[in-house]
């Protein structure tokens, strides 16, 4: 996968690995078995600390993504570890609530809502 | 014979300094980010016909004075003499570059950093079966030390200078030693040369993603098979060394012009495939920019040395010229100096 970390960003460049590698096995590009470059690496080639490239990949171990295997080191895990679950979906729900409550006080159009729900999983999964 | 190497060498060594700016990387000139767009820029082009034209006339000065003059002693001194004389020009160039830089004002780009997470994974050096070659050139001249051993003078030549006096003896077995061990070091230096070049930090531009990474991953695998090639090339001279020190080979001239011949091929094949190529193979496409991919000038030193305490990488892609260099705010780094120097050191002491 093409990793692509925006330097100035306000977005801090741990959060952007883990964004970018959930969606690359959301997208089916990584998958289950697939090695990911050693800490040292990763962070010689983007140029950063070795603490945010170790940050982002407990996060992502954390979350069931990845794990580490004896010999190839760095893997993506199989799709049971992360699988969503009534603890995932109840904290989906409160962020999504933070969300809607905002564009419902903004007087939001629902449809609109809807329109960009469905453009976003199209994106992602190339089809609804 | 002497007259023709002496010229050669300086003939080779103006080349490669005239030859920097076309296999530097498209958007770096004189070791300053520029816009691709702007190499066809009428003052970028002055600074870098200004620098061909002292170049020039440096190197045929120097070749002059070589002619007038062709001896060893002269050849030393001209040549360190002459690549401080085209550093000093290039840094003049560099110079003028970084006061253009801030005069035009060049858009700079957003600053992102690609990663192709497979890089490595990619075919970037010659398989590791190829590095037995190198072993078996030592292994022969094992082989050959112990067959010849008692046949063997008790001293053994092991310096001659160009017209064929031998400076330099040592006992037998010293010798022996002594040129077997120079030999196993050079190997595994030859061998350290390719780990680097799997290793040595990812430079892919964000605007041609793709066929940037193709670029990239073909000019670290030419650069690679050249350099096994010069490596073993290099073996089989310190073979032919051997030979002559136990005196099978005994024309003294035989032998320089055999590894002249060697040595000069694949160095001509990596000058000629880098212009092609250019740095990273940034110059086998041709996507022009308008604006500076990337900033990261106050990270190159006089836009040769590369300092950057925030940067783990050791190994990354030369900025002047073709192939790799070191993070010299690393550790590690001085340690390799370190390292190069001790085993300089211990050379000459080994060989008094």
């Amino acid at each position: 996968m093409i990793l692509s970390i925006d330097m100035v960003s306000d977005i801090p460049i741990y959060t952007q690995i883990c964004h970018q590698i959930i969606k690359s096995i959301a997208m089916k590009d990584l998958q289950e078995g697939d090695e990911l470059p050693s800490v040292r690496s990763l962070a010689s080639d983007i140029g950063v600390n070795l603490h945010t490239i170790n940050k982002a990949y407990n996060i992502l171990k954390q979350d069931g993504f990845l794990v580490v295997n004896r010999r190839k080191g760095v893997v993506v895990n199989g799709q049971a570890a992360y699988a969503s679950n009534a603890v995932y979906e109840e904290g989906l729900k409160k962020h999504m609530e933070t969300l809607l409550i905002e564009s419902i006080a903004r007087g939001m159009d629902y449809t609109l809502i809807d329109e960009m729900v469905k453009s976003i999983i199209e994106d992602v999964k190339g089809e609804f | 014979m002497t007259d023709f190497i002496s010229i050669f060498i300086h003939v080779i060594l103006m080349v490669s300094f005239l030859a920097y700016p076309y296999m530097s990387k498209r958007d770096v000139a004189f070791g300053i980010k520029i816009p691709t767009s702007a190499n066809e820029d009428d003052d970028v082009l002055k600074i870098r016909k200004q620098f061909l034209g002292l170049t020039t006339l440096a190197g045929i000065t120097f070749i002059i004075i070589q002619l007038i003059n062709n001896s060893e002693k002269v050849l030393m001194i001209s040549i360190f003499i002459s690549v401080v004389v085209y550093i000093l020009i290039y840094i003049m160039a560099y110079r003028q570059m970084k006061s253009l830089k801030s005069e035009k004002q060049w858009k700079v780009g957003p600053n992102t950093t690609v990663i192709d997470t497979k890089f490595r994974n990619r075919k970037l050096i010659v398989s590791p079966k190829w590095y037995l070659l190198y072993a078996l050139v030592v292994v022969l001249s094992g082989v050959v030390s112990i067959l010849k051993f008692d046949e063997l003078p008790d001293v053994l030549r092991i310096q001659v200078n160009s017209i064929g006096e031998v400076t330099n003896t040592m006992p037998k077995d010293k010798a022996i030693l002594y040129l077997i061990g120079t030999q196993i070091i050079v190997m595994l230096l030859m061998v350290f040369v390719q780990v680097i070049i799997k290793k040595a930090k990812q430079d892919i531009s964000s605007q041609d993603t793709e066929q940037s990474i193709k670029n990239n991953v073909s000019f670290r695998f030419m650069i690679s098979i050249i350099l096994y090639v010069l490596g073993l090339i290099v073996g089989i001279v310190m073979f032919m060394a051997l030979l002559f020190s136990f005196e099978i080979i005994k024309n003294e001239n035989t032998f320089v012009i055999i590894t002249l011949v060697l040595t000069f091929v694949p160095v001509i094949v990596l000058i000629a495939y880098s212009v092609k190529a250019g740095q990273d193979g940034s110059r086998l496409s041709d996507v022009s920019s308008d604006v500076i991919e990337k900033e990261d000038d106050e990270f190159w030193k006089l836009g040769l040395i590369y300092y950057n305490p925030k940067d783990p990488a050791i190994f990354v892609s030369k900025r002047v010229g073709v192939g790799w260099s070191l993070n010299h705010a690393r550790w590690q780094t001085w340690a390799m100096f370190l390292v190069i120097i001790a085993f300089v050191v211990i050379s000459i002491l080994l060989s008094k």
